[in-house]
Parts: C-alpha cells; sequence; structure tokens
C-alpha cells in the first residue's frame, strides 16, 4: 500500500504519486501517528541527518497530452500555529527540479533524493501547534492548471540517554493545606523517557478530610509565542487513578506510572522561537464532597536513542483501560 | 395512601436490588471477557475482566453482599487466568503481561488483575516469588477503602497460596526463603488489620452497632494470614518467637481496637502449636494487661488456659515443661496484672478469669490443692475491690468458680482451704446460700463422708445459712424451695460417719447442737434422719460391745441422745413421727441395746404422744398398729412391765372411733399373747436380757371373743340403722375366721375344730344373705378362706392332720 | 408383656441419701408400664423420680409416709394377674407369710407386694405368690441387719411371670440378679 500515498489528480489532467524509497542502508520506517478523533495514520519515519530519497510518477489521462513548465520537488519543514492561521512559517526548503518544460505523452517516473538533510526538529501535532515535514511536487503548467501535491512524512530525533540519569534528583516535595492535608510525594527522577516508567510514593503526613480517591493527571502545556503575547493551552493526556479510599496519618501509597501507553512526545522547548512543549505531573486528592486538590509538578520528557531503533515495530497501542 | 410496587424500601430488599444488579454487570462484562479470551484478543480480555471487576469498587453493599460479588468476580477471573497461561505458551512473557495489566487506569481492577498475573509470574519461575511478592502486598496499599481493601488482600493471600518461598516448597532458593514467606504474610496481615480496624471509626456513632457487627463479619479474612502463617512448614519455634510473634503482638496491641485485639489474641491461641505457647508465654501474657479495656480478657485467657491444659493431658513431660517454665506462676501473675491494670474490668469477668485458671490449675496439676487456694488468694484480692455482692452476673461467676475445686478435688478438703471461705465471704447471703446448696449437692453426688467433729463443724459453717435464718435470705424462699433445701440437708446427715463410734457419737451431738438453732420449721426435716442414724449408732456400738471394744459412748448414752431427739420433735411439734420414732427407739432399747427400762420409757413416750397429739382417728389406727407391731416383737420386757404395756394397747384398741377398726385393733392385739419362738430357740428359754415368748392361748381366745362380740355389736349396730346392705360385720367375721384359722394353724388348743366349725356355720348363714352375695369383695375374701381350709385339709403333714375334722 | 416395678421403703431424706446410682441407671424411662410402690418414699421428690422412670406409679402407704393421698392398700388388674400391694406395718407379726397371707385373701390377690421388713423376699404361697422387695435404697431398719439395696421387677406375660431380683452389694457395688418363675393356676377355682 505505501505506492498509494497521495491522490489522483484527476481533472487536472494529471496524477502525482510518491513512492518513499529506502536509501542506501537505510530501511523506510514508519511511524503511526494520531489524526484527527481517534483516528491514527501512518506515515513514513526520518531522523537528522537521513536522506530521503523516492519515485516520483507522473501519469496523464491515457490519450490526452499534458503540456508543462516543468516538475520539481520540494522538501519543506513547517510550523503552523494557531495565532498566524493561514500563514504556516517555512523553516526548511529544499528543491530538486525533476524535468524540465516539456510535455508528458505517457506515464513518467522520476527518482530523487535529498540527502543528509537537516531535520533537527520532530514533528508535532498539538491543539495550537503543528510542525509539519513534506516533499511537495509541483507540475507547473500555465493559467492556474498547476498541479501541486504534498506528500507528509514524520520525523522523530532521538537524545542520549542523559548522562546524570543515574544521579538525577527525585522530585521530593510537601505540600497541604493547614490543618487539613498534609503530604510528602516523590516521583523517582525529573527527566523521563517516553517508555519510562514513573516510580513514587505519597507519604500522608496529615488527613483531616475525607479523600475518595487520588490520580497522577499526564498534562501538556504548549506555549505559543513569546512574552506578553504568549499563549499557554493544556490538554490532559493521562488519568491513572493511585488510591481508592481514604487513607490515615502514616499511610504511604506507592506510585507506578507506565508512560508507554500515552500519546507523549519529548518536552520541546522553544521550537524555532515559535512554540514550547511542556509536560506535567499532576496529582490530584478527590474528596467525598467531590472538592479536587492537586499539585502540578514539571517533568522532562526525551526520547532514548533505543526508542527510536525499535521505531520499526508497532507502537505500542494506548492502553486505557476501566473507568 | 401507600402504593404497592414502589420498589423497595427495606434496606434488606436494597441490598439484594444492588447485589443484583452488580452482579448482572460482572456477568455482561464476564461474557465478553471470555467471548475475547475465545478470539484470543489480550487487549479486549483486559478491557473486559477490568470492566467485571469495576463492581467490586461499590460502596453500597453489605460485607455479605459484597462477598456474594466478590465471589463471582474470583470465579470469573480464573478464566482470565487460564488465558494468562495460554499466552504464556505461546510465548508471551509474563513481565511484559505484568506491566501490561497496570495500564488500566483504574486502581482496584488493576490490582486485582496484577495479582492474578502475580500468581501466574511466581508459579512460571520467571521472576523471583519474593520480589512479585513484595511488589503485590505493597501495590495493594493503593485501596485505602477498608471493605474493598480487606478483600483485595484476602484475593492476594487466595491465589498466592502455596506459592510462597516456604522451606521444602518448590520457590524456594532463587524465589526467596522462609523469611520472605513470612514477611510477606505478616505484612499482608498488619495492613489488613489496620484497614479493619479503620471501620470502625468511619461513619456516624448511630451506626455502631451495625458497624461492629459488619467487622465481625470481615474477621476471618484478616485471621486467614494467621492461619496461613502457622502453616508455613519453614515456621519453627525460634521463628515464631524471634519474628512472627512479635510483629503480630506489635500489631495487636498498637492498633488499640477491642474487636481485633479480641478476634486476633483467640486467633494466635487458636492457631499456633501449644508447644509455641508454652514457650512465649510472657509476651502472650504480657500483652493481656495492655488490651483495651473493652476487651473480655478473661475469654482470651480462659482459652489459653485450655489449650495449654489440654496440652498437658497429651504426654506427662508436657507438665514438667510447665513446671520448668513456670507456667502456672506466669499465668496467675498475669491475671493478677489483667485485674490490678484494668481496673473497669467487670467483676464477672475477673471471676470468669480465675475460673479459667482455676479449671487450668485442676486438670494440671490434679493433686496441687495449694494452687487451687493461690488461685482463691488471687480472685479474693482481686474481687475485694469490686462490689460483687450487688452484681448478679459477678456472683453467678462466684458460684462458678467456688464449685470447681468441689469438683475436682475432696469436698471436705478443699472447704478446709484457707481461702475459700474468703471468697465465699464475698457473695452476698442469698448467694452464700445457693453455694451451700452447691456444696451440700456435691457432697450428696460424690458421697463423700464428713469423717470428725471438726470437719462437720467446718462444714456447717460454710452451710450455715441453710442451718439458720440469716438475715436477706428468707424473704425469697417459698415453702416447697425451703422443703427441698432441708431435704438436702436431712440426707446430707448419712455422710456424717466415723468409723469409731465414740467419735460417731460426737458428731451426732454437734450436729444436733447445730440443727437446734435453726428452729421447728427446720427441726421437723432435720430430726428424723438424725435420729435414725443414732439409732444404726446404737446398733454399731452393740456389734463394738459384743467384740468386746472399750468405748466412751454407750448404748444408753446414745439412746438417751436419742429420746432428747424425738423429745424435741415431738415439740415441733410433729407427734405422729415423733411417735414412730419412739417405738423404733423403743425396738432398738429392747432387741438392739436390750435396756428394759429405756424400752420402756420409750413406749411410755409413745403412749403418752398417742393420747395426747394424735390428731385424728385414721392416724391413730395407724398410730396403734405400729404401737402393736412393734410391742409384739419386743422381747425385753419382764412379765409385769410388758402387762402394763399390753394392757395399755389392748385398751387403745376399744375406745377407737369406729367398729370394724375395733375389731381389726383387738384381732391384732391377740398377737401381744402370741409371740413367735424362733428357730433354735425353745419356748420358755431366756437368755441375755431377753425373756421367753409369750404363748398366752387363752388371753389369745379373749382377745378373739372380744372381736366377735364387737363384730355382733356392729351389726346390732346396721341393723338398727336399718342398713340391711350394709355388709362390713360380714367382712368382721370373716376377718376373725381367719384369725381362728391362724391360731388353729399355730397350735393354739383353745381352738377345737368344733369351735371353728361353729364359726364357719355361722359366716356361711351370714354370707347366704342376698347382699353378701352380691358384694363381690366379701365373697371373693370368703371363697379364698374356704379355699385355704381345702388347701391345707390335703396337705400331708401335721396341719392337714389338724384340719381333717373341718367340714366345708 | 408388661414389666412391673417393684420397689419399696426408699426412706429418703430419714435413712438414705438416694437411689443408689447403679439403679438408676437401670430404671430407664419409658420402659416399664407399671410401678407398684409399697410405702415410705418419703418426700415427694422421690415419688417425683419414680414418675419420670414410669407415668403409672401406685403407691401404698408407709409408717412414715405423710401423704394422706396414699390409700392403705391398692389393687390392680396385671396381664392375668390379681396384684395387690400394701405396706404390711398393719399386719401383725410383720412380716409373717400366714398372717399376710389372711390379706392375700382378703384382697383376693394372686401375688401380693408388701415391704416394711427391709429383707427381700420373693415365694410362693400355695398357687400364690408373695413379693417383698426389701428397701430400694438398703434405708437402715432395726428389724433387719445390713440391708442390702434391692429392688424387683416383673415381667407378666399373660399367665406367666418371671420375677427379677436385683441386689446391690455395697462392698463391691456389684449388682446381682435372681431370677423367679410363676405361674397362674386357675385349677383350683373349679372347687
Amino acid at each position: 500500500m505505501k505506492n498509494l500515498f497521495g491522490g489522483l489528480g484527476l481533472g487536472q489532467g494529471v496524477s502525482v504519486q510518491l513512492d518513499f524509497k529506502p536509501a542506501e542502508g537505510q530501511a523506510v520506517r514508519t511511524a503511526t501517528v494520531k489524526a484527527k478523533g481517534n483516528e491514527t495514520e501512518q506515515l513514513p519515519l526520518y531522523t537528522n541527518r537521513d536522506t530521503i530519497a523516492g519515485e516520483i510518477k507522473v501519469s496523464n489521462v491515457p490519450g490526452k497530452k499534458v503540456e508543462h513548465q516543468g516538475v520539481k520537488v520540494q522538501l519543506l519543514g513547517v510550523i503552523e500555529l494557531a495565532t498566524e492561521r493561514g500563514t504556516p512559517h517555512e523553516f526548511l526548503a529544499l528543491v530538486r527540479d525533476l524535468a524540465p518544460p516539456g510535455e508528458i505523452i505517457a506515464p513518467q517516473t522520476f527518482t530523487f533524493e535529498f540527502n543528509n538533510v537537516d531535520l533537527q526538529y520532530d514533528s508535532y501535532r498539538g491543539l495550537q501547534a503543528r510542525l509539519r515535514y513534506l516533499l511537495r511536487v509541483t507540475v507547473t503548467r500555465g493559467y492556474g492548471t498547476t498541479t501541486v501535491k504534498d506528500f507528509y512524512f514524520w520525523v522523530r530525533n532521538c537524545e542520549a540517554a542523559p548522562a546524570e540519569v543515574a544521579g538525577q534528583p527525585p522530585i521530593k516535595m510537601e505540600v497541604g493545606i493547614e490543618e487539613c492535608l498534609h503530604i510528602e510525594f516523590e516521583y523517582n527522577k525529573n527527566k523521563y523517557s517516553l517508555k519510562d516508567t514513573v516510580v513514587g510514593k505519597i507519604y500522608f503526613l496529615l488527613v483531616r478530610i475525607k479523600l475518595k480517591y487520588m490520580e497522577i493527571e499526564i498534562k501538556r502545556r504548549e506555549t505559543t509565542g513569546a512574552g506578553s503575547a504568549a499563549k499557554n493551552e493544556s490538554e490532559t493526556l493521562a488519568k491513572y487513578e493511585i488510591m481508592d479510599g481514604a487513607p490515615v496519618r502514616g499511610e504511604s501509597i506507592p506510585i507506578r506510572l507506565f508512560l508507554s501507553p500515552y500519546d507523549l512526545t519529548p518536552t520541546y522547548k522553544n521550537v524555532h522561537n515559535k512554540f514550547s512543549v511542556k509536560y506535567y505531573l499532576n496529582l490530584v486528592l478527590v474528596d467525598e464532597e467531590d472538592r479536587r486538590y492537586f499539585k502540578q509538578q514539571e517533568i522532562q520528557l526525551y526520547r532514548l536513542d533505543t526508542a527510536c531503533d525499535a521505531a520499526s515495530a508497532p507502537a505500542t497501542p494506548s492502553l486505557r483501560l476501566g473507568g | 395512601m401507600a402504593t404497592l410496587g414502589e420498589g423497595p424500601v427495606t434496606p434488606q430488599e436494597e441490598q439484594v436490588k444492588w447485589l443484583q444488579e452488580a452482579s448482572t454487570n460482572v456477568k455482561r462484562n464476564a461474557f465478553y471477557m471470555k467471548r475475547a479470551v475465545d478470539e484470543d484478543n489480550m487487549r479486549e480480555a483486559l478491557k473486559y475482566s477490568a470492566g467485571l471487576l469495576v463492581e467490586l469498587r461499590t460502596s453500597l453493599l453489605t460485607p455479605q453482599k459484597y462477598f456474594e460479588l466478590y465471589m463471582q468476580a474470583f470465579d470469573e477471573l480464573r478464566h482470565l487466568e487460564a488465558f494468562f497461561k495460554e499466552h504464556h505458551t505461546k510465548g508471551r512473557s509474563y513481565a511484559d503481561l505484568y506491566e501490561l495489566v497496570q495500564h488500566a487506569g483504574s486502581v482496584l481492577p488493576r490490582l486485582y488483575l496484577l495479582c492474578t498475573v502475580g500468581s501466574c509470574y511466581i508459579r512460571s519461575k520467571e521472576a523471583a516469588a519474593k520480589e512479585i511478592l513484595k511488589d503485590l502486598v505493597e501495590m495493594c496499599k493503593g485501596v485505602q477503602h477498608p471493605t474493598r481493601g480487606l478483600f483485595l488482600r484476602s484475593y492476594l493471600c487466595q491465589v498466592s497460596r502455596g506459592l510462597l518461598p516456604d522451606a521444602g516448597s518448590e520457590y524456594e532458593g532463587e524465589g526467596g526463603d522462609i523469611n520472605d514467606a513470612i514477611d510477606f504474610l505478616l505484612v499482608n496481615f498488619t495492613e489488613m488489620n489496620k484497614l479493619w480496624v479503620r471501620m470502625q471509626h468511619q461513619g456516624s456513632q448511630r451506626d455502631k452497632d451495625r458497624r461492629e457487627k459488619e467487622r465481625q463479619q470481615l474477621a476471618d479474612l484478616v485471621g486467614k494470614n494467621l492461619t496461613y502463617l502457622s502453616q508455613l512448614d519453614g515456621l519453627d519455634f525460634t521463628l515464631y518467637k524471634d519474628v512472627v510473634l512479635p510483629r503480630i503482638m506489635e500489631q495487636i496491641v498498637s492498633c488499640k481496637d477491642d474487636i481485633a485485639q479480641q478476634y486476633l489474641m483467640q486467633c494466635v491461641i487458636q492457631g499456633f502449636p501449644d508447644e509455641f505457647h508454652l514457650g512465649t508465654l510472657e509476651t502472650l501474657l504480657g500483652a493481656c494487661p495492655e488490651l483495651q479495656s473493652g476487651v473480655k480478657v478473661h475469654i482470651i485467657l480462659a482459652s489459653l488456659l485450655d489449650r495449654l491444659a489440654r496440652y498437658a493431658q497429651t504426654d506427662p513431660s508436657v507438665v514438667d515443661a510447665f513446671n520448668k517454665a513456670d507456667a502456672f506462676g506466669q499465668l496467675n501473675a498475669a491475671a493478677s496484672k489483667v485485674a490490678t491494670q484494668q481496673a473497669e474490668m467487670p467483676a464477672a469477668d475477673v471471676a470468669a478469669m480465675y475460673i479459667a485458671l482455676l479449671g487450668f490449675t485442676g486438670s494440671v496439676y490434679p493433686d496441687r490443692l495449694d494452687s487451687v487456694d493461690q488461685v482463691l488468694a488471687a480472685t479474693h484480692a482481686a474481687l475485694q475491690s469490686r462490689a460483687t455482692s450487688r452484681d448478679a452476673r459477678a456472683e453467678k461467676q462466684l458460684v462458678a468458680l467456688l464449685s470447681i475445686p468441689l469438683d475436682k478435688f475432696d469436698v471436705v478438703t478443699v472447704l478446709g482451704l484457707n481461702n475459700y471461705p474468703h471468697v465465699m465471704g464475698l457473695l452476698a447471703p442469698a448467694t452464700q446460700k445457693e453455694m451451700a446448696v452447691k456444696i451440700v449437692q456435691v457432697i450428696l453426688k460424690n458421697t463423700t463422708r464428713v469423717t470428725s467433729v471438726e470437719k462437720v463443724d467446718m462444714l456447717f459453717d460454710f452451710i450455715n445459712p441453710l442451718i439458720v435464718d440469716v438475715e436477706g435470705t428468707q424473704d425469697d424462699t417459698d415453702e416447697e424451695d425451703f422443703a427441698d433445701e432441708q431435704s438436702l440437708i436431712a440426707r446430707l446427715i448419712h455422710q456424717f460417719h466415723s468409723e469409731d463410734t465414740d467419735v460417731q457419737h460426737q458428731i451426732l451431738t454437734a450436729a444436733h447442737k447445730r440443727f437446734l438453732k435453726g428452729g421447728p420449721r427446720r427441726l421437723k426435716h432435720t430430726l428424723p434422719p438424725l435420729a435414725f442414724l443414732a439409732l444404726q449408732t446404737v446398733q454399731r456400738i452393740k456389734a463394738r460391745e459384743e467384740a468386746g471394744d472399750a468405748l466412751d459412748s454407750s448404748c444408753k448414752t446414745v439412746l438417751q441422745f436419742t429420746h432428747g431427739l424425738i423429745a424435741a420433735l415431738a415439740a415441733v411439734p410433729m407427734a405422729e413421727t415423733a411417735l414412730q420414732l419412739f417405738l423404733a427407739a423403743a425396738y432398738s432399747a429392747s432387741e438392739v441395746a436390750r435396756l428394759e427400762l429405756i424400752a420402756y420409757e420409750f413406749f411410755e413416750q409413745a403412749f403418752i404422744l398417742y393420747e395426747e397429739d394424735i390428731p385424728d382417728s385414721r392416724s391413730e389406727v395407724t398410730a396403734l398398729q405400729s404401737i402393736v407391731g412393734c410391742l409384739h416383737r419386743c422381747r425385753v420386757f419382764s412379765a409385769e412391765s410388758r402387762e402394763t404395756l399390753v394392757h395399755k394397747a389392748t385398751g387403745y384398741s376399744g375406745k377407737l372411733l369406729k367398729k370394724p377398726d375395733q375389731c381389726r385393733a383387738v384381732c391384732s392385739c391377740s398377737h401381744l399373747f402370741w409371740q413367735d419362738i424362733p428357730e433354735g430357740e425353745d419356748a420358755g428359754s431366756s437368755a441375755d436380757g431377753v425373756q421367753p415368748p409369750v404363748r398366752d392361748a387363752d388371753a389369745v381366745m379373749v382377745c378373739l371373743k372380744r372381736a366377735l362380740k364387737i363384730a355382733n355389736a356392729a351389726q346390732q349396730q346396721s341393723a338398727v340403722a336399718l342398713k340391711a346392705s350394709d355388709t362390713s360385720h360380714v367382712c368382721l367375721f370373716v376377718d376373725i375366721l381367719n384369725h381362728y384359722l391362724y391360731y388353729f394353724e399355730q397350735g393354739n388348743t383353745n381352738i377345737t375344730p368344733s369351735v371353728l366349725q361353729s364359726l364357719l356355720e355361722l359366716v356361711s348363714n351370714e354370707m347366704a344373705n342376698d347382699h353378701c352375695k352380691k358384694d363381690a369383695a366379701l365373697e371373693a375374701f370368703y371363697r379364698n378362706t374356704l379355699k385355704h381350709i381345702a388347701w391345707q385339709k390335703k396337705r400331708e403333714d401335721g396341719v392337714g392332720k389338724l384340719y381333717e375334722p373341718l367340714q366345708i | 408383656m408388661v414389666l412391673v416395678l417393684c420397689l419399696g421403703d426408699l426412706h429418703v431424706p430419714y435413712r438414705a441419701i438416694d437411689l443408689p446410682a447403679k439403679f438408676k441407671a437401670l430404671l430407664v424411662p419409658g420402659k416399664i408400664h407399671h410401678v407398684l410402690c409399697p410405702g415410705n418414699l418419703c418426700t415427694k421428690e422421690t415419688l417425683d423420680y419414680l414418675r419420670t422412670v414410669c407415668t403409672d406409679v401406685r403407691v401404698t402407704k408407709g409408717d412414715f409416709d405423710d401423704n394422706p393421698r396414699f390409700p392403705e392398700d391398692e389393687v390392680l388388674k396385671i396381664g392375668d394377674f390379681r396384684v395387690g400391694v400394701c405396706h404390711g406395718h398393719q399386719v401383725v407379726p410383720w412380716g409373717d407369710m400366714e398372717a399376710l397371707a389372711i390379706l392375700q385373701r382378703k384382697l383376693d390377690v394372686d401375688i401380693l407386694v408388701t415391704g416394711h421388713t427391709h429383707e427381700f423376699k420373693a415365694c410362693k404361697y400355695q398357687d400364690r405368690f408373695m413379693i417383698n422387695p426389701g428397701s430400694a435404697t438398703g434405708a437402715f431398719s432395726n428389724l433387719a441387719r445390713d440391708v442390702k439395696p434391692s429392688f424387683v421387677l416383673m415381667d407378666i406375660d399373660g399367665a406367666k411371670a418371671t420375677v427379677y431380683v436385683y441386689e446391690l452389694n455395697n462392698d463391691d457395688d456389684d449388682v446381682k440378679v435372681d431370677k423367679v418363675e410363676f405361674q397362674l393356676t386357675k385349677d383350683a377355682e373349679a372347687l
């Protein structure tokens, strides 16, 4: 099915198909990416400094000759912000001319190759920011009949495990409401890989309210703009119940949260001066009157090298069981 | 107006409804889960199993109903477990599954799934059992709701059964060792107990009763951990003593919860082996005073003591071990400490505690009366400060306590213990009396003999409330109860027995002295048996005298003593019984002691009572029958004294109210002139103060003729009264005829065949009367008499010859 | 087949504590059809006990009974037998066979059950039978020495009576049982 990317440009007299081909010593990998709603789509997956190569097939309606002023393919990197609707920002633009002006009598195949492309940013689809990579094939014809066809692909970059992982300081904090609720919580690290597990515990120092349950939320915050124009948007990606019922003073409740089932990305800081993505663990305690008490704590997420290597396998399905 | 069919209204109906709803959801989810299993879809299977487990999050159900739901879920999870195993055989690692189930967002379903996978994981040995167990027992902390947490941990306990790295288990070694197994169970136990105790403090005070009931229902979930601990093969005494027990006790004491302490102490006592208890008595007993004041420590101690007592009976060497550990001393000290420290402990419970200790002492040291005394002393010390006499429950327990040594040891010896009277003194007067009854009953049941004056005196001290009126005891006794009590005392008298007749006499005297203080109401019951015992003593003294023993108390002194007794009884007044007793005494004096004067005196006394105090004619008849019967047998009297006595007796017979009674009495009196000749004795012989048998044929005839006269007079009387149908005089004639026949056979020469023949004719004429023929009884009597004559005629001995001339 | 228990002169509590435990163990409730007691129970307690053994208890008056409801004598028909009960202190000389025979003729009974002497006796007199079950408690009596507790159980089957005598030896607490049979002959009736 790989060769079915892209639509058929019927009506315009020309149809364009693009087939990503593996470069030498390099497999074509795919990424499953969440699309609108609950749907997912599969996209070719690349990493910084990869070579992106493939074949482009331009076809005419049989028996109908098509004249053109040239065929080219562009590799674009764009950032789209909700605040700047309609004016995507291109941070990367490469081009390869495939054919000089001429005519297409029969379907014609072109090969292309972008070597050692600088794909420094990860693809990203958020609520108000998107970072996309695409190949754009243009068959230039006069008078508004030019055919332009985009072929998206996905980029993920890995980090080496932070050298200081072993010695990472845990997050430890005592919080509370005076004479009402005092807890001490502890997450084992402040920096987690996407396949990591958050391990920790909640220690109840004082409980004067009747708690019903406690959960950990994973929250994502996108920031666009800068300074006074900065805009934040938060989204809860996961809710994970860690306690049922009311504890008493002295209880300590274990936390073990596997991050892999969730659709997370690494923490992004100031991507091309356009946006940032941050992740938080939000500890929420709910009492019997449904009042909520919470404490939010930022964690750094990163993608570990091995995760990249394993990406050829289908990503773990997001499993959210129960309520 | 209420309408029907509005749905559930009572809490019970609500429960049923809620359970039904939850159960339906479980079933539905289980159905999809199993379908997913069939389709080999792990993701769906997990989703629906979590779905069914979500039902266990309900807070609506009572523990009982929740248990039903739990069992349902439990059964369904077995399908999932099988599915895990299937996947595992297909190459999926348990480590993978172990993580996978933890992706579930809801904590309760997640932990049930985790326990389920965990058990498979251990069984596969892909991971060390100890690691998984440690993880599971820790993760389960996520459920802090008491009921849900208890059931979850109970599930953990259940699925991990047999998977612990117990000594000798296949999971031992890399999977860990006995210490890990113990640790797992102890942690789970501690956590469960904390949850269980927490229930007590939830909800309003109003629901306390219901809540406590629910807690009781959940007790066994907690206790199961201890059961499993006790079943560990690797649990030896050292581990128990150094690790297990201290941690259990720490939890029990520190939880400060009445219900938990009560239940768990019992669990420990019942759950672990006897020899462990013996070795850790100090720890166990040390905890007792630390328990909450609401805990019934006596019940706990009682079950411990009960176990130890039964243990002691298994093997004599155990008792040595007990001694070595000073088990009794430790137990006694612990009981005292509990009584002192728990000032609010009810007296009844303190008593119950000592009952247990006493029971233990009795069965472990059946011959150690000093221990019994020690327990009694401790009981007294513990209860002195607690007002027991107004506490009915305490009184009841004390009675039970005092009864224990009575059953186990010789009663009289027990009563001699220093502290027995002290403890008995704690009782209210009415209860002391109850206790007195008990003491007497036990003596009677065990037929314990009271063998000395001192012991009799001591016994009387104990049963004093029955012997005299004590303030505060009379009011509630009705006449029948009183009679029953005194009947007990009357029976008790027969247990006063010394082989030495001198001592026996002293005992009788001492008892008499005590009884006199009881007033006539009691004397009525107590004097007759005492008199009989005295007469029995006379018999025994006579035997000893004949054997030549030198004695202080002679027949005479005892008879004189008896005289006093009977005279007192006559003064009660109880004339009829006294008369009978005088006759019995007279008989003793005559036929046993051979003391004519005393025998005469007794008859005199009987006659005085007859003349002055016999209330009615029927009693007179009875009394006279006894007088005649007794006098007939007495052979000590000289002719002169005998004549006086016989004269009086015959005189009485003529003075009876009714002619038939007179007639029959006179017939009886005829025998006073005709004594039997004992075998081996000649008529006319006398020896040893015994007069020869009287055989006065003429005097007999005088009597019989008088009888005939009276019968005639009776006949005249009924003729005058125009009572033609009255046949009673004819019956008298037949009676007299029979007496004639009697003496005829006895060889009374005054009765010749012709005399008899004419009497027979007289009777036969009377019997011809129509009224007589209709009187079946009379007819039969007459017919039987003729038959007797016929029978005797047929005899081939002297009697047959005698009868020959008679014609019927 | 009818079982008749004869026991008397218990003298509880004047002269004895109670029936011996061995006897009580033998007297299983529900087996016995009639209890005949010639007298001297002497308390209601003892009567109540006998009623637990059997509902039909006949007691005649002894010289130490003060219950005015007890009759001097009583006659009842059991099987083919007429059985009479009387304490016997009324019959002088006490325990005399010939004197008792007068009573037997008067009551017109085939079997006469009496007491008073505390001496067990079961014997044939002419074509009749006399039984003295002795004292069931072994109560003290001047009339007898070393009284042994005894009672009688009669098994009456039509015209045949089998009399079992139970005697307790005080020394070894052992119960001895003797058997006497008695067949009723009605031919004498023909006279």
